[in-house]
């Protein structure tokens, strides 16, 4: 177990928290929930034991003695007692409603970051979050604007992908029920399925004027969390799909592994990689970097954190090129901004997908699972990515045609810049 | 929200709304109205101003007589949500939303979790607006403004107090009183600055010429707001040919507090002007108060029931019609189409199944059910579905809609239909 608990760490944080320890999760619940529901193996630290316990007990809802700690809620009492005394048709769930009051709380902070998940909605997603995961193979989030599930990004030969769903795609129905207005759990509950079975999107794209239809045969998805290989001829390729718990060590033994081949230099590959833990993030980066600056987080209250590499590296020296694309997010933004930053390695691929902001989790009385963003954080040379995105050194895009025959020109470049041999493309 | 292509957030307040409502009102009494809509109409315009009702909040207590209200322990206990509030309190990083808005916020989820798009809530912005349509007057200036890039711009209407008042067209407007304008806010916000009791006084703040212009100037101008009145019914004699310049035709595009005496005048106008037969266009109308719908019904049936309403646990309402019609037995069609809704319905339904009218068109939307629309302490306000309706046969039309007896395809033109329909007049000529 390598995770840093916060309590060892942050100097700036909320007493509440600080005497708390627990893992700081970053990462955009939509990417996450959805590589964790959509695919398999994203092993994360969503173990609900975890989770840091609330930090108030509840309250009465006596109108009165929350008038001066929650200024200008006289109204909504009206409006509940209004409703169930003259609403026809069938009341909600008690619990519905006040799900219902927290999501349009949340609603207007604009922070797509900051979410809930309702008991349920918690228990299916740590029910999925080990054994296998039979789905169409794609990361999806919860557009905020057109609120309506997006395709972040549709996994390389996976069903989805064969399918021809694209990157960007915004899914408005599902099997013919539209899920516009819905949430992004309930969408994902209806796209998944067992393996065989067929899915029908409703797609709406970009310069389509039309939505399109498409069926998806729904399969077992495989993603494992880390892969190595050789390239190039002697170039050591070692791919990171999640910064779960294990990220750190895993990283560490597959990179000392590799350089026991001697190679001539190391490609660590990023790309569709939404994030994880921040505390792996620290962790990766210490493979690469020694006595250095990863990141700077900085909260509410103005108080920050900076975060070092406390470990020797295990490749300091060995030329080091960082695949990273759109897909790329949170926790592997801050591996690559650490690296920029340092000058340790290039960058190379599409510009990443700039999610600057850190979120805690917490458990509520109810069961329920509340993640607020409490901070941002800067790269060590103080640059924010949040909504911007890093810029690779080296911008090559992918167009669909190189997608689709199985090239990969960014890798490509990886390999010529650390001056190995470019293989020809796979034959499919 | 239909899996169509358009993909739209829900606003707080829905310009095109279906719906029977109730005002909540003091006293006890409560005003009957339908749905709010046709909105769109005046979504550009200043007409701005009071309705001419108060409509105030009643607290919780039951509806009509003999139904009491529901034991207050189904409420949420809402403990998740303080949790929720300390949190968000004490963690968030960001802007937090001022605390009205987080309740207007915690209000629109609580609402949402009912499932009914009939019941939601109303921001006090938009409220205001709401009830003047309802109303159709308001104290206002007497100007449209168009929302632009570089914000609200103003087109006063001649010999109106913003005229008056040395208003130009095309001045871009920077403060009403004491409020900054931005190209930000919505309409209904500007709008409802705006508007004010008649009598009232406004200034406003514009800026004249371009803004790179060195010459643009900012001038203050004070107006007096006076009363603008939104018709909700157009008619006209169909002289147009001498076959059919003995028609009356009657538009109403909503069913606002002025709609019966608005049918009153129009009736009596056209009859002086010779019509003996008449076609009422219901066609996009949403609907509005009940109380207009049921009176304006009533002036063409003699008695029977209007509408029978029905309430949670069976409780039953019937409106009848008074002994008395406005026009004798003279011919009526009424022309409808996939827009006529809610109230319009209820017209369309109560004539049609007294055999007192045809309907001409297509179906109908098929909005059966009523909402009390309550206005809360702040003045926003809370439509709440609390009945449904059934037309004299017993007829309940949700998500059905009224079959018009003749059926006009989409694109012909249904009006020249309905005239055809009108049975000749000879009868009512010889008596």
């Amino acid at each position: 177990m390598i995770d840093q608990p916060v309590a060892s760490s942050p100097s700036g944080v909320a007493p509440g928290r600080r005497s708390s320890s627990k893992p700081i999760l970053i990462t955009c619940l939509s990417i996450f929930a959805a590589a964790l529901l959509l695919s398999v193996g994203f092993g994360i630290g969503f173990g609900a034991g975890r989770l840091t316990a609330p930090p108030t007990a509840a309250r009465g809802s006596s109108s009165s003695a929350n008038d001066q700690l929650y200024p200008k809620f006289d109204v909504f009492w009206e409006a509940m007692n209004l409703l169930y005394s003259d609403f026809y048709g069938e009341l909600p769930q008690s619990d519905a409603a006040t799900y219902g009051a927290i999501r349009g709380v949340l609603g207007e902070l604009k922070d797509p970051n900051t979410s809930f998940m309702t008991p349920q909605e918690a228990e299916f997603f740590r029910s999925h979050l080990e054994g296998s995961f039979e789905g169409i193979g794609a990361r999806v989030e919860w557009d905020v604007k057109l609120d309506t599930v997006r395709i972040v990004e549709p996994f390389e030969n996976q069903p989805a992908w064969k399918a021809g769903v694209k990157r960007d795609d915004l899914v408005i129905a599902v099997d013919g029920e539209s899920v516009v207005g819905t949430d992004l759990t309930s969408a994902i509950e209806k796209i998944r399925g067992t393996k065989g079975s067929t899915v029908k999107l409703t797609i709406v794209r970009e310069g389509a004027t039309e939505p399109i239809e498409i069926d998806v045969v729904r399969d077992r998805i495989e993603i494992p969390t880390i892969a190595t290989k050789t390239v190039g001829g002697n170039l050591a390729y070692v791919q990171l799909n999640s910064f779960n718990e294990n990220a750190g060590e895993l990283v560490r033994q597959a990179v000392a592994d590799a350089l026991e081949q001697n190679p001539k230099g190391l490609i660590f590959d990023l790309r569709g990689n939404p994030g994880g833990l921040l505390t792996q993030a620290v962790e990766v980066s210490n493979v690469f970097l020694q006595d250095a600056d990863v990141l700077i987080e900085r909260f509410a209250d103005g108080k920050e954190q900076i975060y070092k590499t406390e470990k020797p590296a295990v490749a300091k020296d060995i030329p080091l090129v960082v695949l990273v694309n759109e897909g790329s997010a949170s926790a592997s933004e801050i591996v690559a901004g650490a690296v920029q930053d340092a000058g340790r390695g290039r960058l190379v691929g599409a510009k990443t997908y700039g999610k600057g902001s850190v979120q805690l989790p917490q458990t509520l009385n109810d069961g329920s699972i509340m993640r607020v963003t409490i901070a941002r954080w800067f790269t060590p040379k103080d640059r924010t990515i949040d909504g911007t995105g890093l810029d690779p050194d080296e911008v090559i895009e992918v167009t669909d045609e190189q997608r689709k025959a199985g090239e990969d020109p960014q890798l490509n470049k990886a390999i010529e810049l650390l001056g190995g041999q470019v293989e020809p493309p796979p034959v499919q | 929200m239909h899996a169509g292509t358009s993909i739209q957030r829900r606003q707080g307040f829905h310009r095109l709304r279906f719906g029977l409502c109730y005002n909540a009102k003091s006293m006890g009494a409560r005003r009957v109205l339908f749905g709010i809509a046709a909105f769109a109409l005046v979504a550009l315009a200043f007409f701005a101003g009071y309705a001419t009702y108060p409509l105030l909040h009643e607290g919780s207590s039951g509806l009509w007589a003999g139904v009491a209200p529901e034991s207050a322990t189904d409420n949420p206990d809402l403990g998740a949500y303080w949790q929720v509030w300390d949190l968000l309190e004490r963690d968030f990083y960001g802007e937090q939303p001022a605390p009205e808005q987080q309740t207007y916020g915690a209000i629109a989820g609580m609402v949402q979790s009912f499932g009914d798009p009939y019941t939601y809530f109303v921001e006090p912005p938009s409220r205001e607006l709401e009830r003047d349509e309802l109303a159709g007057k308001f104290g206002g200036i007497g100007a449209d403004v168009e929302q632009t890039e570089r914000g609200y711009v103003v087109h006063p209407l001649a010999g109106q107090p913003a005229a008056q008042a040395g208003v130009q067209d095309g001045d871009l407007l920077l403060m009403v009183d004491d409020h900054e304008i931005t190209a930000s806010m919505s309409s209904d916000e500007v709008i409802a600055l705006v508007r004010g009791p008649i009598g009232s006084t406004v200034a406003l703040v514009v800026r004249r010429g371009g803004e790179s212009q060195p010459n643009a100037t900012e001038l203050t101008f004070t107006a007096t707001r006076a009363e603008i009145q939104t018709p909700s019914i157009e008619w006209r004699l169909l002289d147009d040919s001498p076959q059919t310049a003995d028609i009356g035709y009657m538009r109403q595009t909503i069913f606002s507090e002025r709609s019966p005496q608005e049918m009153r005048q129009a009736i009596e106008e056209l009859r002086n002007a010779g019509a003996h037969r008449f076609v009422w266009d219901l066609r996009g109308n949403p609907g509005g108060l009940v109380a207009s719908a049921v009176e304006q019904a009533d002036m063409w049936l003699d008695s029977g029931t209007i509408v029978v309403e029905e309430k949670a646990g069976g409780l039953r309402k019937t409106l009848e019609a008074t002994p008395g019609v406005l026009v004798g037995h003279a011919p009526l069609v009424l022309v409808v189409d996939g827009g006529t809704a809610s109230a319009s319905e209820i017209v369309a339904g109560a004539l049609r199944d007294h055999s007192r009218a045809q309907l001409v068109g297509q179906k109908t939307y098929g909005k059966g059910s009523v909402q009390l629309i309550h206005e809360l302490s702040d003045q926003s306000s809370l439509h709440v579905t609390n009945a449904q309706w059934f037309t004299p046969n017993g007829q309940q039309i949700s998500g059905k809609g009224l079959l018009p007896d003749v059926m006009v395809p989409v694109g012909v033109d249904a009006l020249a239909t309905a005239v055809e329909t009108l049975p000749a007049v000879q009868e009512a000529k010889t008596r």
